[in-house]
C-alpha cells in the first residue's frame, strides 16, 4: 500500500535556513543539510529546500549545499525557488536534487514543463501553485494572474508534470488548517499526486487533510520549525487514525 | 570496482554516495573500456525509456551492455531497459536480458506511483514511476501492491537484477538491499569459477 508522506520544507536564504529551527543537539542550526538530516532521522519521507532568495539572475542555493545534501540524505530531495529555465533544471538535478519545483516561470512559459519532462522525465517535475482557491498567483503570491486554478492544474497534467504542490496563500502562516475545499476540488480534476501546503497548525490538521482529501503528502514547515510538534508526533497520530505511514526507519519508536 | 553507467540520467550523486556509505567502490563512467573491465554494473536512470536507449546508443554502450556477462543491477528506468521492449511513448527495444515488456501501470488510481510503498515481504521503499514490467512470475522476487495492482519491485534472472524503486532514496532499508545485491556479486564470481 502506498503511504502518505510528511514533507518538511526548509526556507533557505543565502545558504542558511531562515525559519527559527532550534534543535538543542545541533551546533550549527543554520545549516540546511544538517537540519534536513535531522528531519530524516525523525521520520520525514522527503525534504523540500525552498530558496527564497533565488531569482533568475542569482541562484543562491550553492552547489556545495546541494552536493552535501545529496550525499547525506537517504530520502528524496526537492529544490524550489526562482527556477526560470531548463538550464536551472539541468544544473540543479546534476548537483544532486531528485525533483525540481517550478512556479511563476511555468505560468509565464508553460513550455518549460514540457521541455523538462522530455529531458528529465515526469517524475522530477513538480509544479508549485500558489492559489487563493480560485485563481493562480505568481511572484511569491503577490500577483493574481487571473488564470483559473482548475484550468491551470489540468494544463500542467497535460504537459506531463509529475506532481502538484498546492499552496493556499491565504492560509499560509494562519495555522487554521489546510484548505480542504480547494484541495478536494483540485483532486477531482487531475489524476497526478497532490501535496498540500499552507495552514497547518497542528497534527490534527494533517490527520484531517488525509481523512478528507486524496492528497498524497503534506508539506509542513512552521509547526516543525517552531517545535509545536515533531514528525514522531505526527506519525503517531496518523497511526491512531489508521492513515498508512511508511515502516522501517524509526518504526520501533512507535 | 563497480561501474555506474553515466548516460545523463538523473541523480547519480546520491547513488554514488549510497555506494560509498556501504563500502562499495563505484565509479560513474561512460567509458566503454571501464565498463568492459569492471566487476559489476549498475544502470541508474530516471526519465523516458526511448531517450535512455538513445543515450546509451550514442555513448556506444548499448551493444556492449547487451553482450556483457557480469552482474548487472538496473534501478528504476535502469531496470526497465533490462527488458525486451517498452510501450512508453512509441514502442522501443530494450536490452532484452529478461523476457517481458514495459507497460503503463494498469491502475485506476493516481499516477505516477510516487512515494513509499512496501515490498510484499519487506519494508517500505521509495518508488517514482508510471510504467512497470509485465513479466513472468518466476522472475519476480518481490512486488508492491498499488490499489490492487502487483507492481514488480525486484526482478531477477541469472546475473541480472532489477529494482523498480530507488534503493539510494529508501533509507536504511534501501542500503540493506543494495548491500545484499553487492554480496551476491561475490557469490556469482565464485560460481563462475566453478
Amino acid at each position: 500500500m502506498l503511504k502518505k508522506r510528511i514533507i518538511p520544507c526548509l526556507d533557505i536564504k543565502d545558504g542558511k535556513v531562515v525559519k527559527g529551527i532550534n534543535f538543542s543537539n545541533l551546533t550549527d542550526i543554520g545549516d540546511p543539510v544538517i537540519l534536513a538530516k535531522e528531519y530524516e532521522k525523525h521520520g520525514a519521507d522527503e525534504i523540500v529546500f525552498l530558496d527564497i532568495s533565488a531569482t533568475c539572475e542569482n541562484r543562491a542555493i550553492a552547489g556545495e549545499i546541494l552536493k552535501r545534501a545529496a550525499s547525506a540524505l537517504r530520502i528524496p530531495l526537492t529544490i524550489g525557488g526562482g527556477m526560470c529555465s531548463i538550464d536551472d533544471f539541468r544544473s540543479i538535478l546534476r548537483l544532486g536534487a531528485d525533483k525540481v519545483s517550478i512556479n511563476s516561470a511555468a505560468v509565464k512559459n508553460p513550455d518549460i514543463i514540457l521541455q523538462a519532462v522530455k529531458e528529465f522525465g515526469t517524475q522530477c517535475v513538480v509544479v508549485a501553485i500558489d492559489t487563493d482557491g480560485e485563481n493562480v498567483f505568481i511572484n511569491g503570491g503577490r500577483l493574481n494572474t487571473g488564470i483559473k486554478l482548475t484550468d491551470w492544474v489540468k494544463k500542467c497534467e497535460a504537459l506531463g508534470a509529475g506532481e502538484v504542490l498546492l499552496t493556499s496563500i491565504n492560509r499560509d502562516g494562519t495555522k487554521i488548517g489546510y484548505d480542504i475545499k480547494t484541495l478536494k476540488k483540485v483532486a477531482k480534476c487531475i489524476n497526478m499526486p497532490i501535496i498540500a501546503s499552507g495552514g497547518c497548525g497542528s497534527v490534527f490538521d494533517i490527520v484531517d487533510l488525509f481523512k478528507k482529501t486524496e492528497c498524497s503528502g503534506a508539506l509542513v514547515a512552521s509547526i516543525l520549525h517552531y517545535k509545536a510538534t515533531t514528525i514522531y508526533e505526527i506519525k503517531r497520530e496518523m497511526i491512531k487514525n489508521r492513515i498508512p505511514i511508511r515502516k522501517g526507519y524509526n518504526n520501533d519508536k512507535f | 570496482m563497480i561501474a555506474i553507467i553515466d548516460y545523463k540520467a538523473g541523480n547519480t550523486e546520491s547513488l554514488l554516495s549510497a555506494c560509498r556509505e556501504i563500502g562499495i567502490e563505484a565509479k560513474l563512467t561512460n567509458d566503454t573500456k571501464t565498463v568492459t573491465l569492471c566487476d559489476a554494473i549498475i544502470i541508474p536512470g530516471v526519465g523516458a525509456f526511448k531517450t535512455a536507449i538513445e543515450n546509451l546508443k550514442t555513448a556506444g554502450l548499448f551493444d556492449i551492455l547487451k553482450n556483457i556477462d557480469k552482474p548487472i543491477l538496473g534501478i528504476c528506468l535502469g531496470m526497465q531497459i533490462l527488458f525486451e521492449r517498452s510501450y512508453e511513448g512509441e514502442e522501443t527495444e530494450g536490452l532484452g536480458f529478461i523476457k517481458g515488456e514495459i507497460i503503463k501501470i494498469p491502475v485506476n488510481a493516481r499516477l505516477p506511483h510516487i512515494g513509499w510503498n512496501n515490498l510484499n515481504a519487506g519494508e517500505d521503499v521509495y518508488f517514482v514511476h508510471s510504467y512497470m514490467a509485465n513479466v513472468a512470475l518466476k522472475h519476480i522476487v518481490s512486488y508492491a501492491d498499488y490499489c490492487g495492482i502487483r507492481i514488480p519491485a525486484i526482478v531477477k534472472y541469472k546475473n541480472v537484477t532489477g529494482f523498480q524503486f530507488h534503493p539510494e532514496k529508501s533509507g536504511e532499508y534501501g542500503l540493506k538491499l543494495l548491500r545484499e545485491w553487492y554480496c551476491d556479486i561475490e557469490r556469482y564470481k565464485c560460481l563462475k569459477k566453478e
